[in-house]
């Protein structure tokens, strides 16, 4: 506990060491502010669109695209690794094609993605999706392929049900691979949609990034800057809560069990 | 190579759930497709267990025990010949869940569940959870010197505590059938010794029909019934040995005549 507590002091400590030299090099150095503006322009920039709702408005947009984005992706994700997991067969056939397309830069397509699906926010959604579908879908793949090959015998022989199979086995089984590539496919996902809205759309902190550069207002640029890794961090946070909550969650129904079965 | 079938020994061979299974293992080869070459396994097995009856297996390495365990287990399908069960019912290819305990060679146990959960989760997936399967499972680990582990996470657990909870999760479901697949190779000599009089208690409150893959010679005689000899590879029967030492057996028994006088004969066939 004193340990953590004294982390925290040292981070938050650092924290401030970066902007406190952010602000010296910028007033000693003189440095004009279309290059770099000082961290209290900044702060004041960011201050100014939360108050005329802009901020709100536009992360609220990519928060709003990574979350169905992230959903759909680690639903499909989830599915298809599950899929492949059992049945070799069919991952050996398009093993070549899941290559393909995991390598290939799929941001380059977001073009391609546009003409299919418009400006609007199912092209976004495509983008985020397709950016996460890959990590979640092998790394489920491996999760489900790393349960022991006994405790799969184990459950032949008590002729366990597919689901009980999936619930008493593979998904404890693989779950923390499955953590592993949800961690990244959320990074993946905010990348992507900054990424989606820098270049198709009129809305979104990459938006607001871009019409910042366009329009060479450096403090809007750098407050949208804060803004997409407050967002990132934040959605990388909630799903670390989720993990440890999915886990506390489990060690209590352990606890809870033996306390009902205890003599 | 005599296929003596021996009758238990007057033992009583009903669990609660119903009666041991007799096996009958019949002309079973096994061939492995492999990389490359086809590897032979095993071949042409015939093998009568009686109900209730412990019998071992030993041979050398790669002779094909496992495989053998895993086809009766219904693992591994044989390339040729069948494995029938006959139960109060009548003869079946294939028992039903639950019915065929297996215990491996490394105790294979859930690691996120405790020892209580590992030992409850197959009744779990049986649907058989009830105060009287609690009940049982309370006196089984009792029996096998783990009360108070309950809570235990296996990775809290020593080896031979963990290959305890094994068998007590095989145990718990009363099967008809157990197979174990050197269950006690990677354990010390003594713990060895004090899981054998465990398990013959337990086999004794539990009754079921045992098939036993041991490298021990001497294990093989102080458990079985019946001890059953194999060849090197494609395994084959050479020799079916009935040992008849009085139940129950304490360790003292190696020490008598009669047991030396079986291990030195199966030592003679092992080369
Ligand atoms: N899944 C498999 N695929 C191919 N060959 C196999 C497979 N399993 C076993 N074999 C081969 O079959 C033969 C018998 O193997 P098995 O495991 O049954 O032997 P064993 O008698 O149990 O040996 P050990 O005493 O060392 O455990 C071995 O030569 C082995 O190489
Ligand atoms: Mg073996």
């Amino acid at each position: 506990m004193k340990r953590r507590l004294w982390d925290t002091v040292i981070q938050i400590g650092v924290f401030f060491a970066v902007i406190l030299a952010w602000h010296l090099y910028v007033t000693w150095g003189n440095v004009p502010s279309f290059v770099l503006p000082g961290p209290g322009p900044v702060l004041a920039k960011i201050v100014e669109i939360a108050k005329n709702g802009s901020l709100w408005r536009h992360a609220g947009m990519t928060f709003y695209e990574i979350v169905v984005g992230f959903a759909f992706g680690t639903a499909l994700g989830a599915l298809v690794g599950y899929v492949l997991a059992h049945w070799r067969t069919l991952e050996n056939l398009l093993q070549p094609y899941i290559l393909f397309a995991q390598t290939a830069p799929k941001i380059a397509l977001i073009p391609l993605f546009v003409i299919w699906f418009g400006l609007g926010m199912t092209s976004k959604i495509v983008l985020i999706v397709s950016n996460v579908f890959f990590p979640v879908m092998i790394n489920t793949m491996l999760g489900l392929r790393s349960v022991p090959a006994e405790l799969n015998e184990l459950m032949t022989l008590l002729k366990a049900s597919r689901w009980q199979r999936l619930f008493h086995i593979e998904i404890p089984s693989a779950f923390p691979l499955f953590m592993a590539g949800l961690r990244l496919a959320i990074i993946q996902a905010t990348i992507a949609a900054i990424v989606a809205e820098w270049i198709a759309g009129d809305v979104g902190l990459g938006f607001l990034l871009v019409y910042g550069n366009t329009t060479y207002d450096a403090h809007l640029l750098l407050a949208a800057v804060v803004a997409t890794n407050v967002v990132g961090i934040a959605c990388y946070l909630a799903l670390l809560a989720i993990e440890r909550r999915l886990l506390r969650w489990q060690a209590q129904e352990t606890a809870a069990h033996l306390e009902n079965t205890a003599a | 190579m005599g296929v003596a079938s021996v009758p238990s020994q007057g033992r009583p061979v009903g669990s609660s759930r119903g009666q041991a299974a007799r096996i009958r293992i019949l002309g079973v080869s096994h061939t492995y497709a492999g990389r490359g070459m086809p590897v032979k396994a095993l071949e042409n097995i015939n093998l009568t267990v009686e109900p209730g009856q412990f019998l071992s297996i030993i041979g050398p390495s790669g002779c094909g025990k496992s495989t053998l365990l895993r086809i009766v287990a219904g693992l591994v399908r044989s390339s040729d010949g069948e494995v029938v069960f006959e139960v109060d019912s009548g003869p079946v290819r294939e028992l039903p869940g639950g019915d065929i305990g297996f215990v491996f060679q490394d105790s294979v146990l859930l690691p996120w569940k405790t020892v209580w959960d590992n030992v409850i989760f197959p009744l779990q997936v049986l649907g058989r959870t009830g105060p009287q399967a609690e009940a049982t499972i309370r006196e089984l680990l009792e029996l096998a010197g783990l009360r108070g582990f309950e809570r235990a996470l296996p990775k809290e657990l020593s080896g031979g505590m963990r290959q305890r909870v094994s068998i007590v999760r095989a145990l718990a479901m009363e099967p008809r059938v157990l197979l174990m697949d050197e269950p006690f190779g990677a354990l010390d000599a003594l713990t060895r010794d004090r899981l054998n009089i465990e398990l013959l208690r337990l086999w004794d409150q539990h009754p079921m029909t045992i098939l036993f893959v041991t490298h021990s010679i001497e294990e093989a005689v102080f458990l079985s019934d019946r001890v059953v000899v194999m060849s090197p590879r494609p395994g084959r029967i050479v020799e079916d040995l009935a040992i008849e030492l009085d139940r129950p057996r304490a360790i003292e028994v190696r020490d008598e005549p009669a047991f030396r006088k079986y291990v030195a004969h199966l030592r003679g066939l092992l080369g």
